[in-house]
């Protein structure tokens, strides 16, 4: 369509302004998108790089420090901690829910389970519950007296576990498991779809081959899929760096026990929205950011190479 | 032969169920917990089924906070978003699918971009702009800024190129209809199943939002139901009434369940079609 036009000989290509005038009615349908871009996204980003220079705390005049709100960030062991709690629970709470969430799309996309929609609804329930109810529930879950799991380990013999107290060191595992427990369906259903974009020919002439259930696994279904469990695990890993919602309500603003349960975003938060150091928090805002686009970077590059 | 496969299929159909278990028990927890006091709550070993204090902590909610206040907030809220996401997505899906104009090349990939970015790391300048336009305390900041949101134009005009025949716009001009209403006469109608799926996924995330209620709205008349549960988490350190947090973390989640199961063939569908041609 458009090599189309582009062909065109020169004298009948009419002028860009009058092309574009000619186009106000696609113009007037995406404006709404680039109004609000413009107002709710474009701006506030350059704005927090403006801030994250600044010392502001909100409502008097902003007075530019430079770069000493970084300087402050990289003395306080309390950012170091949330960066490392963040990490560390976007890290390791990818790897048991890849690996389940991939078994499980297999199996329903084998046909060997009968009742495939009804497993689909189940696993991708918790997208749609309220992220801040369930962390409630899973606080209960794991709570100290007359919790879930505890009443397991006092079943089995053992000492209860201070899940949520203590010195915090199984706080970032009730985290984990609240988050793997909201978006492993979410993953499953888009791995299953794409299991189910496999052409069925090419499984047939892998059975008329005699190939194992491993080599076609191995050889046809996670390779094509990889490009989709590519892109999905890069955007929940960006994801992860602004969790928020579940660290919030099981540590608290705080972070709970040592901040073991602090995140990025809650850090960002809380000095921003309750002790009102704005550019400071502007400057944990930029290390997320800068997170991200290291991120998409390497994904890039992953990409660029293979495809 | 015969034997193996019936092994596999048992073993298949006790890890794909075992998930489901574990993926229901904290939705079931939660409604069992809800039936019960707080002092049955902290016994040992705890409830796993349903008591017979429900009414009692409905009224312990209804007392304690204006639950249904902010419920019809929520409501209303999502309800405002979703009509405005509908529209302007619409619009915009179907600019992108169906014109070549000066820019569209760019002016797409500026959009997709922005999917990639964590917009809510920047949440304090918006929070500026959001001052700026006096809508602190007002539900408006959270019905319009994601409104045009990247993702719904995105999925718009998978949706628009891979079922609305280019035909139907000929057809339109051919009988005299403006080319500014084409999509509203012609091509908005078409669009239902699109709508209903994009619709949803809309209601629930604007329904759950917690991060935006929490940095916007101050007055207690304005509060959506996240957080109301936070309200009535309170002060931690003075313990609060969980079996009147576990009903009203039930009521918070119930209506948006019921939806998605009469949806959710819909709903699921219509992600997995955007996760391939995506």
């Amino acid at each position: 369509m458009s090599s189309h036009t582009d062909t065109l000989p020169a004298h009948r290509h009419p002028g860009l302004l009058k092309r574009m005038r000619r186009s106000w009615v696609p113009y007037t349908y995406i404006a709404p998108f680039y109004i609000l871009f413009m107002i709710f996204m474009a701006f506030p980003i350059v704005f927090s790089l403006y801030l994250s220079v600044q010392h502001w705390d909100g409502l008097s005049p902003m007075r530019f420090i430079g770069f000493d709100n970084f300087m402050r960030l990289a003395g306080d062991p309390m950012f170091w901690r949330a960066l490392n709690n963040t990490l560390f629970i976007g890290i390791v709470a990818h790897i048991p829910m890849l690996l389940f969430a991939l078994v499980v799309a297999f199996i329903l996309d084998s046909g060997f389970i009968r009742s495939q929609h009804l497993y689909r609804t189940i696993y991708f329930m918790p997208v749609v519950v309220s992220s801040v109810a369930i962390s409630i529930v899973f606080s209960n879950i794991f709570g100290l007296r007359s919790g879930i799991i505890n009443l397991f380990v006092v079943m089995l013999g053992g000492q209860r576990i201070n899940f949520l107290g203590g010195q915090g060191e199984w706080i970032r595992l009730v985290i984990m498991t609240i988050f793997i427990w909201r978006w492993l369906g979410w993953n499953m259903v888009i791995y299953l779809a794409g299991l189910q974009s496999i052409p069925g020919e090419l499984y047939e002439s892998a059975r008329i081959d005699g190939a194992s259930w491993p080599q076609v696994l191995f050889r046809i279904s996670l390779p094509m899929i990889r490009p989709v469990v590519l892109f999905s695990l890069v955007l929940s890993v960006v994801g992860t760096f602004t969790l928020f919602d579940e660290p919030f309500v099981v540590a608290g603003v705080e972070g709970g026990p040592n901040r073991m349960g602090l995140s990025l975003m809650v850090l960002l938060y809380r000095n921003a929205f309750r002790y009102s150091r704005f550019g400071y928090a502007a400057a944990v805002a930029l290390v997320m950011t800068i997170m991200t686009v290291i991120v998409a970077l390497m994904n890039a590059k992953l990409f660029g190479k293979k495809d | 032969m015969q034997k193996t496969n019936r092994f596999n299929r048992v073993l298949l159909y006790t890890i794909v169920s075992l998930g489901a278990l574990l993926i229901l028990f904290p939705i079931y927890w939660m409604f069992a917990l809800a039936t019960h006091t707080t002092s049955d709550i902290f016994s040992f070993p705890p409830p796993v089924w349903f008591g017979t204090f429900l009414i009692t902590n409905i009224h312990g909610l209804l007392g304690s906070v204006s639950f249904l206040r902010h419920m019809w907030n929520s409501v209303y809220v999502a309800a405002a978003h979703v009509a405005l996401v509908l529209l302007f997505t619409s619009m915009g899906g179907y600019a992108f699918a169906m014109y070549r104009f000066p820019g569209h090349r760019w002016l797409f990939a500026l959009c997709l971009s922005t999917l990639m970015i964590p917009w809510i790391a920047n949440i304090i300048p918006w929070f500026i702009i959001i001052r700026e336009l006096g809508w602190i305390d007002n539900h408006l900041a959270l019905i319009v800024p994601n409104a045009a949101n990247a993702f719904g134009i995105f999925w718009m005009r998978q949706y628009v190129q891979s079922s609305v025949p280019r035909d139907l716009l000929d057809q339109a001009r051919v009988d005299g209809c403006h080319e500014w209403l084409i999509y509203f006469r012609v091509v908005a109608p078409t669009l239902t199943p699109a709508f209903s799926a994009l619709g949803i996924f809309m209601f629930v995330l604007s329904w759950n939002n917690f991060i935006v209620p929490l940095v916007v709205l101050r007055s207690d008349r304005l509060y959506t139901l996240p957080l109301t549960l936070v309200q009535l988490m309170g002060d931690p350190l003075r313990g609060y009434d969980v079996g009147v947090l576990m009903t009203a973390a039930s009521l918070a989640v119930l209506p948006i369940i019921v939806l998605f199961l009469f949806l959710s063939r819909r709903f699921i569908s219509g992600l997995m079609a955007g996760a391939i041609k995506g």
